[in-house]
């Protein structure tokens, strides 16, 4: 499958409210459109998961990720937040591209870390980060990730 | 949710964290991991303290033999199995967790 088919249009946010980075997370997760109780289970993983070591990567990218039981298939979310925000990344520059990564612990495709990888190669590409900081539709969205195998 | 699910939940989710980050390809990726290893585990073993002696026994029973010892129940069908909770006893209210009576698995209900 190419990164593209990972991704649905409900859960991109070309434009995150959030101020700081407790709150990306929360509207990241809240772009999957969980019941309550899996969302917030959801988030204190993903916070825990951040409390390991951060999932900013440097570039303007963060890429949180964890697998839980709250989900039962393998789902990706993109948000930007135009104005960045802090996110603890490596470089200790602001964070504006987010993808969010959540798989099932058990997942027959196996696919959570050939994604993950995927979407952190296609960040290290500083020209993809740019076609995505001027996108200004979802559509435009997809036809950066497109080129993508 | 009953929060030993929660509990029970946060610590198959931990468990998994920990192997994904001892996990080669996942440190090929390039993500900061330096200690936290150790301090999963030690977050792993306060959970566990949390839990209580006599359910993790049972979880770990159920964990040993299903891949999936906890599994969602949808509209009372067990998500492990797919064989229907009996009715008359999902409306009883009780701190313990539900099993379900044909796989032996620990249910959690979702919408």
């Amino acid at each position: 499958m190419k990164l593209i088919d990972f991704f649905n249009k409900d859960e991109i946010s070309l434009d995150l409210g959030a101020a700081d980075k407790d709150a990306a997370l929360r509207e990241m997760v809240g772009l999957l459109e969980l019941d309550p109780n899996a969302e917030e289970m959801l988030y204190k993983l993903l916070k825990k998961r951040e409390n390991l070591g951060s999932t900013g990567i440097g570039k303007g990218v963060a890429i949180p990720h964890c697998r839980s039981l709250v989900v039962d298939r393998l789902r990706v979310a993109y948000g930007r937040k135009p104005g960045g925000l802090d996110f603890d990344a490596v470089d200790a520059k602001p964070v504006h591209h987010f993808f969010l990564i959540v798989a099932p612990p058990v997942e027959i495709s196996n696919q959570y870390l050939p994604i993950l990888g995927k979407i952190a190669q296609f960040c290290k590409n500083t020209k993809n980060l740019q076609r995505l900081g001027q996108i200004r539709s979802t559509d435009e969205f997809f036809d950066v990730l497109g080129r993508i195998e | 949710m009953n929060s030993t699910i929660e509990r029970l939940i946060a610590l198959r989710d931990l468990r998994q964290l920990k192997r994904d980050l001892e996990d080669k390809s996942y440190g090929e990726i390039g993500f900061e991991t330096d200690g936290a290893v150790e301090a999963l585990e030690a977050e792993i073993q306060s959970l566990k303290t949390e839990i209580g002696p006599r359910m993790l026994r049972r979880y770990e029973k159920i964990a040993a033999k299903y891949e999936r010892p906890l599994v969602p129940m949808r509209k009372g069908v067990c998500y492990g199995c797919f064989v229907r909770f009996p009715t008359a006893k999902l409306s009883q209210v009780s701190e313990e967790p539900l099993t379900c009576e044909s796989c032996g698995r620990l249910l959690y209900r979702v919408p």
